[in-house]
Parts: C-alpha cells; structure tokens; sequence
C-alpha cells in the first residue's frame, strides 16, 4: 500500500503584492484534512495481524458465567466437544442448567442414592450419548468418542468435582478434557 | 506550449483519489469484532481422561509390558502432598507455615523421579475431599514438564515455542489422571 499523501500547502510569493497576487492565493485550495493513507496502512497492518490470530483459533470456546477458571501452562487448544460447566451455584451441560450446588455441595435433590451419581446430569448425558450414536449409525463420518470439557471454577472442592466426574464417567464420558486460562496469555 | 489567458487555470485543485473515510470505518468494525472474540482465546485445555480397567487381552498385555515404568501417585490433602511410587521411594512434601503449597518440591522430586524410570509417563492424583480444584491444576502443571531449571531439559525451536507441537519436548510425566473418583 502506498505510503502517505502528500501535506502543506504551495509556498507563496509576498515579493508582489497586488490585486491579482490576492486573487490567487483566495483561489488556492489547501488541503487542511487527515492523512488517511498512513492511518489505513496502520490499521491493515493491525487487521492482517488479528485475522492471523483469528484464523488459528481451531474453535469458538466461551467461558460459562460466574466461573473463574484456574490458570495453567498447558498448552493445547481447545476441542469442540460437549461442554460441563460447574460453577459455585450449579452444573451446566451445553448451557443447560442440570444441577444445584448448595452449601459446597451438589444438592441432595439432584443426588442418587448411591450417593455420588448426580441423576439429572446422568440422565443428560445418557441423552446426549444416545443422539451421538444415533448419528453415527447414519454417518460414517461421525463418531461417539467420549470427549467432554470441564469448566470448573478455581474454588470448587473435589468433593463436588469428583460426584461430576465419576457421572461423567458412567455415562461414557471417559475423555475428560479440564479447561484452564494460558498463564503466559493473561 | 504556451496556453492562450483564458484559458489559464491557477486553481489547484482537490485530490481525485479514492475517498478513505469508508474503508477505514469499515476496517475499524472489523479490527473492534476480532479483537473482542480473541480475548476468548488464551483457553486452553488438560487431558485427563479417566483410568480404565485393562478389558482386552491386548489391553492386559500392554500393562504387563511396563515394566520399564513406574507406578506414580501423589496424594494431596490440606497439609501438603504424599508422592508414592511401586518402588517403595516414598516422600511427603508439606505445606508452608503462610499456606503455600511446595509445588517447586514436588516438581524436583518427580524429576529425579523420572530420571529413574524415564519410559515413565503417567502419574495419578489422588485428592482430598477439600481439595481446590486450583491446587489440582497446579499440581498438574508440576508434573506435566521439564522447566529450565532442570537437568536435561531441551530448547524448544522459537518456530514452534508456545504451540502444540512443542509438547514433544520436555515432557515429565504428560499423561494425568485422577483418581479417587
């Protein structure tokens, strides 16, 4: 891209100074405006810049709300999987509400009697389980492999982490993928 | 040649070129949207998928072939971390008196640890009930790879610094798991 326009106006001679001389410089134009061409290199630079960064990005990944997420030095970018999002206040799978958390701990109305089978994310992942197989039956190019990613929030105790995890696990849902902020990003 | 006075012309007149002002709102637009969704992006993810039981033959054999490996657990609780191995090697790292945890500890002992058994690459978490999820990550982060510090640790190529592909180098023990479920 080319570079800047070119600024300042015509230099004028004060040498004669008649009424011909006024008219001349009356009719003269300067330019007073901004020069835009180096403004626009400036901001293609920046835009080639963020649409590189964009174009790496292998998927959209959103933080669930009310979470912090622990930070970490791994590495790997995130996969489009089912997302299980456990805040302070609830669980979430795909942005559905499945589950309480009341007092540090998934509410006992949600819980099995088993004690640590959480029943409506169980009955929600069998779901989503039974659709992914659905689909594969009728398209060779999917396949059900067992990936979710876990949004957990920094303060939550195992206590809670584990009843989701073992849930997950029951339901087929072996391929526990954590979500973590990049230390050297933030 | 010399133009007839009427038809002189001392006017100068304004730029004909390409008016500016659209294209840069609209490259302003674009530059404000990626730059909004690129805030998401410093997510990234752990594996950590759950331990399976050894269902087929081919699955029993491949665990009987470790024996260049080692059993690696380490147990976190609120007064520190108990590193145990199959070795009988086993050593208990504990919480500083203003509540910080000894990660540096924890990560020399699993080096030293890997130096013995190099083909070694999973370890296994166990945690406490109060266990923060944050000290569960960071845990991970000690056990997972070589930092500069340590013996034997690799320059990574500044091609592919801070990419997935650098996850070749350095490796301590990547391949976590959580017990206890």
């Amino acid at each position: 891209m080319g570079g800047g326009g070119g600024g300042g106006g015509p230099s004028i001679s004060h040498k004669h100074g008649g009424k011909h001389t006024n008219r001349v410089r009356r009719n003269q134009y300067v330019s007073g405006g901004l020069m835009l061409a180096s403004m626009l290199d400036i901001l293609m630079a920046i835009l080639f810049f963020l649409m590189k960064n964009y174009s790496e990005a292998k998927t959209d990944f959103n933080v669930g709300k009310d979470i912090s997420l622990p930070y970490s030095s791994a590495i790997t970018p995130p996969v489009p999987a089912l997302q299980l999002v456990v805040t302070k206040n609830e669980v979430m799978l795909d942005n559905q509400k499945i589950a309480d958390i009341e007092s540090g701990d998934i509410a006992k109305k949600d819980m099995y009697r088993d004690g640590v089978t959480i029943l409506p994310l169980a009955q929600a992942l069998k779901k989503q389980k039974d659709r992914s197989t659905y689909i594969q039956k009728h398209n060779d190019d999917h396949s059900f492999t067992g990936q979710i990613v876990l949004q957990a929030d920094k303060g939550l105790q195992f206590s809670v982490l584990k009843k989701v995890i073992y849930t997950a696990g029951i339901s087929d849902f072996v391929m526990l993928k954590l979500a973590v902020l990049n230390k050297e990003e933030i | 040649m010399a133009r007839k006075p009427s038809s002189r012309d001392n006017r100068m007149r304004g730029e004909d070129g390409v008016n500016l002002t659209p294209m840069i709102d609209m490259i302003t637009c674009l530059m404000f949207f990626l730059m909004m969704f690129a805030s998401m992006l410093p997510v990234m993810i752990i594996d950590a998928p759950l331990p399976k039981i050894a269902s087929t033959a081919q699955e029993v054999k491949q665990a009987q072939d470790q024996k260049n490996k080692m059993e690696v657990v380490v147990n976190i609780d609120s007064k520190g971390f108990q590193v145990k191995t199959d070795s009988g090697n086993d050593r208990t790292f504990a919480v500083s008196q203003d509540g910080k945890f000894p990660y540096n500890d924890l990560h020399k002992h699993l080096v030293t640890l890997k130096q013995k058994k190099p083909d070694t690459k999973e370890v296994t978490l166990v945690p406490h009930d109060s266990t923060t999820y944050e000290v569960m990550i960071n845990v991970m982060d000690s056990a997972r790879e070589l930092t500069k510090e340590d013996a034997g640790y690799q320059t990574v190529p500044p091609e592919i610094a801070r990419k997935p592909e650098s996850n070749q180098f350095n490796r301590l023990f990547p391949e976590v798991s959580i017990g206890g479920v």
